[in-house]
């Protein structure tokens, strides 16, 4: 599996939390179109993927519906 | 009925309302995203509370199970602030005043939030944001190990520490966890060693410090009511993982399989989870070298989807299970259907 391109924010000198000095940061790498059934209706959602394993969010459409 | 405090983005919460759907009882799912609720009746004489949710009118007296994942009444009522028309002409009162609504409009969330719960719920509101200091010095208190812990905010106190120990640095509330359109932004537990002093000012915000332990396995441990659903993670030999398992090694994953933590840990967990008021949450464990178990924090409301699918356990149905359990124990078979008004 595809390993995720993990970067760390290059900080100057700074008074921050000493944790605030290891913010690490990714491109998000993929968005999956997705479709949630339901009893009453099928709806969209998307699915975004930080790297090919980690799922982050997903956002479902409930106002989109889908005919059978 | 059982009503759901959550986010409309929360992959965990989908997971458990599936299963309530399999099982046909109806809930409401109030996300923090919500805007559209009101208080259409309020008589605390009579025990009268009707909120309305996007059309549908719930007295809270039918709510009879009640998981708080995400949010809470306060997040949604807030809105009201929106269409108050503070005059202009106050001055400095001005401000003053739009805090004191603020703090009106609160303090009724939060006595909803609390009829609303009122013992028949799976977490809660009050309990959503734990004290990592307090939790530690309870988890001390009933006879956990805990790692050295330190607060420093000055370089010298840090060297001095970095010269006796190996420390770890994380956040005393919660880590960085953010998201834009298009990037993710996030800390986890780092090491911190000589090499990375050059950045960090002679004086700095105070920080949390820990030794760091040389662990054997980590494990994290959901715990709903009565069980504890655990998980031993081998993350120590990977450098990827070793400092925090978080950082997922895709090419060569961390072993992860069920586990049964000894029953002195779990009695001393059980403890720590009465004394706080809480029946669910993710315990952060370490074992070490010599098998000393090492207590790291509680997340009263963690991501258990992590320990549930690598070791097969369900959690979600459980959790779905307990709802419909504590509903029909409060209701005994009578639950009103849920209507739109």
């Amino acid at each position: 599996m595809k390993q995720p391109k993990v970067k760390t924010l290059k900080l100057k000198k700074n008074n921050l939390p000493l944790f605030l000095n290891f913010i690490l940061y990714n491109e998000i790498d993929s968005v999956d179109e997705s479709v949630y059934s339901y009893p009453s209706k099928r709806v969209n959602g998307r699915e975004y993927y930080v790297n090919n394993d980690k799922h982050i969010s997903t956002i479902i459409n409930y106002d989109i519906k889908f005919d059978d | 009925m059982i009503f759901i405090f959550s986010s409309k983005d929360d992959f965990t919460t989908n997971k458990v309302c599936d299963w309530l759907r399999y099982y046909e009882h109806q809930y409401i799912r109030l996300n923090k995203e919500t805007q559209n609720v009101r208080i259409e009746e309020f008589d605390l004489g009579n025990d009268l509370i009707i909120l309305n949710i996007e059309g549908y009118k719930i007295n809270i007296k039918d709510i009879t199970a009640v998981w708080f994942r995400r949010g809470g009444l306060s997040d949604v009522l807030s809105e009201w602030n929106d269409p108050i028309h503070i005059p202009k002409n106050l001055g400095i009162i001005q401000n003053i005043l739009s805090h004191k609504i603020k703090n009106e409009i609160n303090q009724l969330a939060l006595f909803i939030q609390f009829k609303i719960e009122n013992g028949k719920n799976i977490g809660s509101y009050f309990n959503k944001g734990l004290n990592k200091l307090k939790m530690l010095d309870l988890a001390k208190n009933e006879g956990f190990k805990i790692p050295d812990t330190f607060i420093v905010s000055k370089l010298d106190e840090l060297e001095s520490i970095l010269s006796k120990n190996e420390v770890v640095t994380k956040a005393i509330s919660d880590g960085l966890y953010e998201f834009t359109d298009d990037t993710a932004y996030y800390t986890y537990t780092e090491e911190i060693n000589n090499s990375t002093l050059d950045t960090f000012s002679d004086s700095f915000t105070p920080s949390l410090l820990q030794s760091k332990i040389q662990k054997k396995i980590e494990i994290r441990s959901f715990y709903l009511v009565d069980r504890f659903y655990s998980m031993a993670i081998f993350s120590q030999k990977n450098k990827k993982t070793s400092t925090d398992y978080r950082k997922y090694d895709s090419e060569i994953p961390n072993r992860m399989i069920p586990y049964e933590l000894p029953s002195n840990i779990e009695d001393m967990l059980i403890r720590i989870y009465e004394k706080v008021g809480l029946n669910t949450g993710s315990a952060d464990i370490i074992v070490d070298e010599e098998n000393n178990f090492y207590f790291l924090e509680i997340n009263p409301v963690g991501q258990f989807t992590m320990t549930s699918t690598p070791c097969n356990y369900y959690l979600e149905k459980e959790v779905a299970l307990e709802l419909i359990r504590i509903k029909n124990e409060t209701t005994k078979g009578k639950d009103p259907k849920i209507k739109k008004e």
